[in-house]
């Protein structure tokens, strides 16, 4: 290995040039994103009418600013599958017709309107039948995934997640003699005690995680905008 | 007493901010402390590290997919945290003969992600130009970001598929597809659905929390690790919270 992860920066050393430079422009960001944070932030804690409007017309540069990131997200679309057409890998059949439905989309919709019957057809023709092909097709795939377990590791918490899987298959259906287990009680409490505390851990964790990201970024300890 | 409630619950809610925020800044300035209380092993961070590095060994590819949430929203924080992943795996995923290749399912993110690529690139002084088929937009939807990342995950040049960020059950596709080309998968959520995808089908799945971890665990002696000792010891006073109530309401039903 002609390189290994340097803990001072996550580099290769050979490669290390992480000196940031605390300068004029990035004081900048960090101030603009520190106050803007503070502000919509507050407007959660406290109901006074200056710091709502400001707060809210924060969230509106947010939303415009969001609908200019999505045509620069379409524009990526459209980069990343004219080269793929032009390289002649071997998807780019794949990548034809999906520019070609790209853009006959953009035009119906452009030039119809959105609620008009073309688009309406699209949606419910085209692009809800395939959502519904591919929810089928899931199915079988979280089937797969679940025989496959087994070559997982199989210890001790995995052995309780197929035993809570079968349970609950088992208690789902009728097979005649199985009431007699009462294993939907048994089911009731494995989803109603259980997985909800086990979900409601998750979750916890997972806000207190999102807070902490959060306070980093709004102190500035974080600063993703100014690498 | 309804119209006390919302304010007592905003000053709550505001404690809760000072205090945790008080906590941040403390453990940020006293590093050895912060690293005292977060110290733990994560298995999937491991194999990362070490599935990247026989990727770029043996010239093969990483697929980073950072999923579908963007970095305005609820799913903000995830998806910040998937990018420290992208950060702390590029340096080395980019100098593979066959360089990391990064999707998602939200505009905003990829945006990001080419950020953090090219200033990765300027930063190893890599003498290649980045590809713009190495950060793809695979779709807007979350199926449509799945089957579009399926050509990735499956690809015979990617020798290890990282999953982190925000999905949902159609992540089953992208790990199946990744199970059958036999490839290295690391996968992590916060989304309950995705997670229990992630736990029948890989063998260290990163479990909500430890996503915002990343940072803390490539780097153990930066910044990162103020939140996450942080978050340890709030997470004590909460645990504290709720046996104190489950107790006080098992002394009030005697």
């Amino acid at each position: 290995m002609g390189h290994h992860w340097n803990h001072s920066d996550g580099y290769p050393i050979e490669h290390n040039r992480w000196i940031v430079k605390r300068g004029l422009e990035e004081t900048i960001l960090v101030l603009i994103a520190g106050v803007s944070g503070c502000i919509v932030l507050s407007g959660y804690f406290f109901d006074i009418r200056l710091l709502n409007s400001v707060r809210l017309t924060l969230l509106n540069y947010a939303a415009i600013l969001v609908g200019v990131v999505m045509i620069i997200g379409g524009v990526n679309i459209i980069r990343v599958h004219r080269n793929k057409i032009l390289a002649g890998s071997p998807s780019s059949a794949h990548s034809l017709v999906l520019l070609t439905s790209f853009f006959a989309t953009i035009a119906i919709v452009a030039f119809f309107g959105i609620t008009s019957n073309y688009s309406a057809w699209i949606y419910e023709n085209v692009l809800i039948p395939v959502e519904r092909s591919l929810l089928a097709l899931l199915a079988v795939v979280l089937l797969t995934l679940g025989v496959h377990i087994r070559h997982n590791n199989l210890n001790l918490f995995r052995m309780v997640f197929i035993l809570t899987v079968i349970l609950s298959l088992l208690s789902a259906t009728e097979i005649p003699g199985i009431e007699k287990l009462r294993l939907d009680q048994v089911y009731q409490w494995l989803a109603g005690v259980l997985s909800i505390g086990g979900a409601r851990g998750i979750i916890l964790g997972v806000a207190l995680g999102t807070l902490a990201a959060g306070l980093r970024l709004l102190m500035g300890i974080d600063r993703p905008y100014s690498d | 007493m309804s119209a006390w409630l919302p304010i007592t619950i905003n000053i709550l809610g505001l404690l809760v901010v000072v205090f945790f925020s008080t906590l941040v800044y403390y453990f940020s300035q006293s590093r050895k402390n912060s690293k005292r209380i977060f110290e733990r092993d994560i298995p999937a961070y491991s194999k990362m590290k070490r599935s990247v590095e026989v990727a770029v060994e043996t010239g093969n590819r990483m697929h980073l997919s950072l999923g579908y949430g963007g970095l305005i929203g609820p799913q903000a924080a995830i998806s910040f945290s998937s990018l420290k992943i992208l950060e702390k795996t590029s340096p080395h995923a980019l100098l593979s003969e066959n360089p990391a290749i990064i999707s998602c399912g939200d505009p905003s993110l990829n945006i990001s992600a080419h950020d953090v690529l090219e200033t990765t690139a300027r930063n190893i002084e890599l003498d290649a130009k980045l590809e713009i088929n190495q950060n793809q937009l695979t779709g807007l939807s979350p199926f449509s970001f799945a089957v579009g990342a399926l050509q990735l995950t499956s690809d015979r040049k990617t020798s290890v598929n990282i999953l982190s960020g925000s999905f949902d059950s159609e992540s089953a596709l992208m790990l199946d597809s990744a199970e059958r080309s036999e490839h290295s998968t690391i996968a992590g959520s916060a989304n309950l659905i995705a997670l229990a995808v992630f736990f029948s089908g890989t063998i260290d799945p990163i479990i909500g929390e430890e996503l915002f971890a990343a940072g803390g665990y490539f780097d153990p002696d930066s910044k990162q690790v103020s939140g996450m000792a942080a978050e340890d010891i709030f997470r004590w006073v909460i645990i504290g919270i709720i046996l104190m109530g489950t107790l006080l309401n098992i002394i009030g039903g005697l």
